[in-house]
């Protein structure tokens, strides 16, 4: 029977839901006892943990004849059984046998919450097996409440599950751990309904302490309404992620992005104090609510706001020529941005680009910096991150080789840099070190692996590259990555004389300055206004985005990426763009005030397509303020511990997707960089993917360059240093 | 606050610690193991079952103060039996054919026994047979049986027709519990007590025995 899916878990990676287990036993956080079974509760924890073996069998049947309850005779349903197993109900009853019955219950009620919890990795599956036979989930179905208990042994039967999951099943047509459950859904040919919660309101069994009535949440889509089921109270954001509507929550879900905005256009959604700094009355009335922190307790149909992403412009190396030579050996250079992910396929023995491809990445549905990443991942999320960046990696890489005759006996070597965190995540690699003093990676060196060894969760690398050597660029410390080491790389610092600087202008601002005989390096927290984050209409570098700005008296002239007519929005560009041009055109005071008449309202920009006018607010301006300052403050520091004055310094790389495109007159009209350098600014674009690229070129020859830029670099910490503050005050204004 | 009141005051705050400290030293002063278990064990253990039900005190409270309770007994239970102390009564307790849900009658259990009853645990999924011939065996004098599926509960009424096939039927008072069964279910089967929590049917096994021994 191989139709039948079996997903096996481990009990670690779940996670209990606290609340769940205090409710089933009564324990408020009134009750007296409260602080003492929460005691007993983490004691508990790590036994329970490790005694459950979670597992799940799906499979897709039709509805039986003669069983009875709502579902006809016929219908595709899909059978669900969950289980944690039997080593857990032991520890139950021992518990119990032991008369010690507080422990009793709390191990019964978290292995409860733990098969409710294991029912999100299973979901995931149930989308996959849907996908494939586009078709949608109408209803879920619960023995005994929604329907009769014989359904259990139907459903035991169909998944064989004496033997797939090792269950036995009584004569009341219970199962055998009883910390096991079954499901069925009904299935319907409408692919964009998902209802797969447990749904109570028409459950007979009144008295459940687990009873909760179920929302329904409609997105609107003129394709076809999305319509997904949740228990009330959970937050709207987890339900759209959870049902694969992308999101981009920059913020990591804090509320203070305010990209993941959603209208609402039935039913309501309480305002919350995030949403009053978000909106305005008007907006506020016309049902715009901050996805991430509204819990949804009622039936409600919204529609998505945000921009959509999947034009977002990335930067990839120019594809040199056409590529006939159908012998050459292959290699594939692959950048992981924060944001976005750039791919090369190279000739690996002229250098010459084929082909290149670029996409989003996946992580960014967990927040948009290295921070909020890292953040998720200490919450559990660390499998479905590296899950994510695999599965973008391996659809780049399979884009890229079949398009190509025989490329994939061809492909020797991929090379791949990114920033500490991607690879980390990438790798699996703990990160929760890198994101608290004194930010310790656990693995920086250059690392040659197999394919396999690299994407070892997805299971789908094809097997004429699984073998193919992988090489990861070296790191020099958690904040200066590979990403840098491989742009130093492209930009010939191991072998230049003279002293050049690298600013990377990602969501993080690294950068460099030195030649072959000592190098300084650092980083600074721009913060994400440089990528649209924390400004009012920002977004990415996306189609319709204003990228370019100039005014000239009472007239703005406004350019879009791929000069679209459809203003989404003001990406990081135009955010330099417009800063410079107000203060060029005294509309913006040295120490960052807005004109009068633009000072309540922002300054007006575009309008959109639905009449709603983008604006440039005060607020943007402070955000843009502490960014640049940042970036200049820390350039300042480096050179001043380098002892490097401007004249020092032969070229200036301004690397980055968003440097590329960065007019940097205007960048060092805002005080960025510094006006005196200008001339000697070259605009490097994406060195990250450069120096990946070059290092497939060169092979062998590469990697003891990189080690050597990796070690060779000194890093500067900004946090502590008394001279930094002093140039982050002083850069601080538009002087 | 002599010590015996001082066992019953801390096993209804839960505290197995000093619960098992006091008894330890009440047997040390000579008191009577019987007065120990009576007056202090389960006269806490009932009032707790008492505000319980007056919902005074709700689930966790009866949970750590029944593991209070156990933890004296473990102490105490050598003396009773040195002393030959009788339990209120004895009780055979478990979960229907078919059935394989144990907290309910987890919960019963600690109840009972905080009634000062002997109880005998036959688990889960356990055929009418086995309810009568442990009952036999033990001398019981109650059989508690507990469903929580519609598709279960009619196998209580499978066990009673068998006690009444053997004749058996008016030597034991049978009470039944659990999510689907009602006082109406009870009748139409004909057991003798239906009761809606743990801590009820425990007042009410411990009244019915003290009534029979009235006469």
């Amino acid at each position: 029977m191989s139709n039948i899916k079996i997903i096996k878990g481990n009990g670690r990676e779940l996670s209990i839901d606290r609340e769940i287990v205090f409710k089933q036993i009564k324990c408020d956080e009134d009750n007296p006892m409260y602080e003492d079974f929460n005691e007993e509760y983490e004691e508990l924890l790590p036994e329970v943990l490790t005694a459950l073996e979670p597992a799940a069998a799906l499979v897709f049947a039709p509805y039986p004849q003669g069983i009875g309850g709502s579902i006809k005779p016929g219908t595709e349903v899909l059978y669900m059984i969950t289980t944690v197993g039997k080593k857990i109900c032991d520890i139950v009853s021992d518990y119990f046998k032991s008369g010690d019955y507080v422990k009793g219950m709390l191990t019964d009620a978290m292995a409860s919450a733990a098969l409710f919890s294991f029912e999100k990795p299973v979901f995931k599956a149930i989308y996959e097996m849907c996908g494939e036979k586009h078709m949608g989930i109408r209803k879920r179905y619960e023995a005994p409440g929604h329907i009769p208990m014989e359904i259990q042994r139907v459903a035991y039967d169909a998944l064989n599950a004496g033997e797939t999951l090792g269950l036995t099943i009584s004569s009341g047509f219970m199962y055998d751990p009883v910390k096991s459950s079954c499901q069925v859904f009904e299935t319907t040919d409408n692919e964009r309904v998902m209802r797969l919660t447990h749904g109570c309101a028409d459950c007979s069994n009144t008295d459940c302490p687990h009873r909760m009535e179920s929302v329904t949440v409609r997105v609107s889509d003129p394709e076809g309404d999305y319509e997904f089921s949740a228990a009330p109270g959970t937050l709207l954001s987890d339900i759209l992620i959870d049902n694969n509507i992308k999101l981009n929550l920059l913020c990591g879900g804090a509320g203070r992005c305010g990209k993941c905005a959603v209208k609402v256009l039935e039913g309501s959604l309480p305002v919350t104090d995030a949403d009053k700094k978000f909106f305005s009355d008007k907006e506020l009335s016309d049902g715009m609510r901050l996805s991430c922190r509204a819990l949804v307790k009622e039936d409600i149909l919204i529609e998505l706001t945000q921009a959509d992403e999947s034009s977002m412009v990335s930067l990839s190396a120019e594809v040199s020529r056409e590529n006939k030579d159908t012998n050459a050996s292959l290699g594939i250079a692959i950048d992981i941005g924060t944001t976005t992910l750039a791919f090369s396929l190279i000739n690996k023995e002229t250098g010459d680009i084929i082909d290149t491809y670029t996409s989003i990445n996946s992580q960014r549905q967990y927040g948009a910096d290295v921070i909020t990443r890292i953040e998720a991942a200490g919450k559990g999320l660390d499998k479905e991150l590296k899950s994510l960046i695999e599965e973008d990696l391996i659809t780049g890489i399979n884009t890229l080789l079949d398009k190509i005759p025989d490329s994939k006996k061809r492909l020797q070597m991929l090379c791949i840099a990114g920033n500490t965190t991607m690879l980390h995540l990438l790798m699996g690699y703990p990160v929760e070190s890198l994101g608290v003093y004194p930010f310790t990676p656990h693995s920086i060196s250059l690392e040659k692996r197999k394919l396999n060894e690299v994407l070892s969760n997805c299971g789908n690398v094809p097997d004429d590259i699984e073998n193919t050597e992988t090489v990861l660029i070296p790191g020099n410390s958690a904040y200066v990555g590979a990403d840098i080491i491989s742009g130093l790389y492209s930009c010939g610092f191991y072998e230049n004389d003279k002293i050049c600087a690298l600013i990377d202008l990602g969501t993080n601002g690294e950068m460099a300055v030195g030649n072959k005989d000592k190098l300084y390096v650092t980083s600074t927290a721009a913060g994400p206004a440089f990528e649209g984050g924390n400004i009012k209409y920002g977004v990415g570098g996306i189609r319709g985005a204003i990228s370019s700005v100039e005014i000239n008296g009472d007239k703005t002239t406004i350019k879009t990426i791929g000069d679209s007519e459809d203003v989404t929005g003001i990406c990081g560009t135009g955010v330099i763009e417009v800063t410079a041009e107000l203060l060029k055109a005294e509309l913006l005071d040295e120490t960052g005030v807005l004109d009068d008449d633009y000072f309540d309202d922002g300054f007006p920009l575009a309008a959109k397509k639905d009449g709603e006018t983008i604006v440039f607010t005060e607020k943007d301006i402070r955000e843009i303020q502490l960014a640049k300052s940042a970036i200049r403050a820390g350039f300042e520091t480096m050179l001043k511990r380098y002892g490097a004055g401007y004249d020092d310094i032969d070229k200036l790389y301004i690397a980055g997707g968003f440097g590329y495109f960065l007019n940097a007159e205007k960048a060092a009209a805002i005080g960025m960089i510094p006006e005196e350098l200008l001339p000697k600014c070259v605009a490097a674009g994406n060195t990250s993917l450069s120096g990946a690229i070059k290092t497939v070129t060169e092979g062998e020859k590469a990697f003891d360059a990189l080690t050597e830029l990796a070690e060779k670099g000194e890093e500067i910490a900004l946090s502590t240093d008394k001279d930094f503050n002093e140039f982050y005050m002083e850069y601080m204004m538009f002087e | 606050m002599s010590t015996i009141s001082e066992i019953s005051e801390f096993l209804q705050k839960g505290r197995a610690k000093n619960v098992k400290q006091l008894v330890t030293q009440a047997i040390e002063e000579g008191e009577d193991p019987k007065v120990i278990l009576n007056d202090g064990l389960l006269n806490g253990m009932m009032s707790i079952g008492e505000r319980f039900k007056k919902n005074e005190v709700f689930v966790p409270e009866v949970l750590v103060a029944a593991r209070a309770l156990n933890a004296g007994l473990t102490i105490l239970e050598p003396k009773l039996i040195e002393v030959g102390n009788e339990p209120v009564g004895k009780a055979v307790i478990g979960t229907v054919k078919g059935d394989l849900h144990d907290i309910g009658k987890n919960l019963v259990t600690m109840m009972l026994k905080g009634a000062g009853f002997e109880i005998f645990d036959i688990g889960v999924d356990v055929e009418a047979d086995v309810f009568i011939d442990k009952a036999e065996e033990v001398g019981a004098d109650i059989i508690c049986m507990s469903a929580l599926l519609t598709t279960t509960m009619p196998q209580m009424q499978v066990v009673i027709d068998a006690l009444k096939e053997k004749g058996l039927r008016d030597k034991y008072i049978v009470m039944v519990g659990g999510a689907p069964v009602n006082q109406k279910f009870a009748e139409q089967i004909g057991a003798d007590y239906y009761t809606e929590d743990a801590a009820s049917c425990a007042e009410a096994a411990r009244q019915v025995i003290l009534k029979r021994a009235e006469g």
